[in-house]
Order: C-alpha cells, then sequence, then structure tokens
C-alpha cells in the first residue's frame, strides 16, 4: 500500500491509538520547507516530522531496497490494485528517495522497541487493526 | 541512542525523538515518501 493511503489508515483512527495511551508520530525523509509546503496542502491530525538525512531510518534498519523490486508481480499487482481502487500513484517530492522503505515501530515510554514492522517492499504496509492491538498491549 | 535521534519539524527546528515520547507508547510511522 503505498505511503499515503497508510497514512490516511492510521490517522483516521488516530483516537482509537489515543484510548490506548499511544500517541503517533509520523516521519518522513522530507526537508523542513518541502515538509511544511505538504502540511499546508495536506494537514494532519498527528505530528510530521522531516528526517532528510534518514539518520532515523538507519537507526531503525529500514533498508533501501533495489529498483528489481518495482518490477516484481506481487508489487505491480498492488500498485495496479491501489489504482483500480481510484487512488493516485503520486511523483516523489523533492530529495525523496523512492527507494528508500518505510516502517511502523511501537516504542514505550523507556524507548524500548516494543513492536516492528519493517516493509519488505514499497506496496506492504501493516494492517492498522495490528497496530491498534500492539498498542492496546494485547 | 534512538531517543536522542534529531528530527526536524516543518518550521526547521530541531528536536530529538524523546521529546514526542510524552504518553504510554509511541507510533512511529515511517513513510517511503509522501506522495
Amino acid at each position: 500500500m503505498p505511503c499515503r493511503a497508510h497514512l490516511g489508515e492510521v490517522t483516521a483512527r488516530a483516537d482509537d491509538f489515543h484510548e490506548f495511551g499511544c500517541n503517533i508520530l509520523v516521519v518522513t525523509q522530507a526537508r523542513p520547507d518541502v515538509l511544511a509546503g505538504f502540511l499546508a496542502h495536506f494537514p494532519q491530525p498527528v505530528p510530521v516530522v522531516g528526517d532528510p538525512e534518514r539518520v532515523a531510518y538507519h537507526a531503525f534498519g529500514l533498508e533501501r531496497t533495489s529498483w528489481w523490486t518495482f518490477f516484481r508481480p506481487g508489487v505491480i499487482w498492488r500498485y495496479l490494485k491501489h489504482m483500480f481502487t481510484g487512488q493516485r500513484v503520486r511523483k516523489p517530492y523533492a530529495g525523496e528517495d523512492v527507494r528508500q522503505l518505510g516502517g511502523d515501530f511501537l516504542l514505550n515510554r523507556a524507548g524500548e522497541v516494543i513492536y516492528s514492522y519493517r516493509d519488505p517492499d514499497p506496496t506492504r504496509r501493516p494492517p492498522v487493526a495490528e497496530l491498534l492491538r500492539a498498542a492496546s498491549g494485547r | 541512542m534512538t531517543l536522542t535521534i534529531p528530527l526536524l519539524l516543518p518550521t526547521g527546528e530541531t528536536v530529538p525523538l524523546s521529546s514526542f515520547l510524552t504518553s504510554d507508547t509511541l507510533l512511529l510511522v515511517f513513510l517511503r515518501h509522501l506522495a
């Protein structure tokens, strides 16, 4: 699932995460000026920060995939499925490396990682229900 | 070490990851890109 769709799914359930005492922070590769422009057009209900040097991406073990990944049948199929549902595949913003994979992590107050999901390819993200289950501690 | 990772606000200000850890847990969503 492309990133903007995952962002929408997670932020739509922000209240449910808050009920479990869980805040959300979105990390992007965007430079501050790019991020400010994006947020002016697409305000988000949760904080969004930039990591243009990808320090946090590296610290959390998020890898950069190869170009070949985009030609895997499963990846092409998921992009097509996404487009068939009326969603657009948009051009990346300035400075973004499309080969950088994302992921989702849950930290406790001590900063320990208690849940982790590293995207295996550009089209896969964890279901929000799985993230909520992790946040609920069940 | 993770908690000291510097992150940039849209204003250009740099803040550590720890400044967002104000609840029991914090869900970090790393995007591949904004598009």
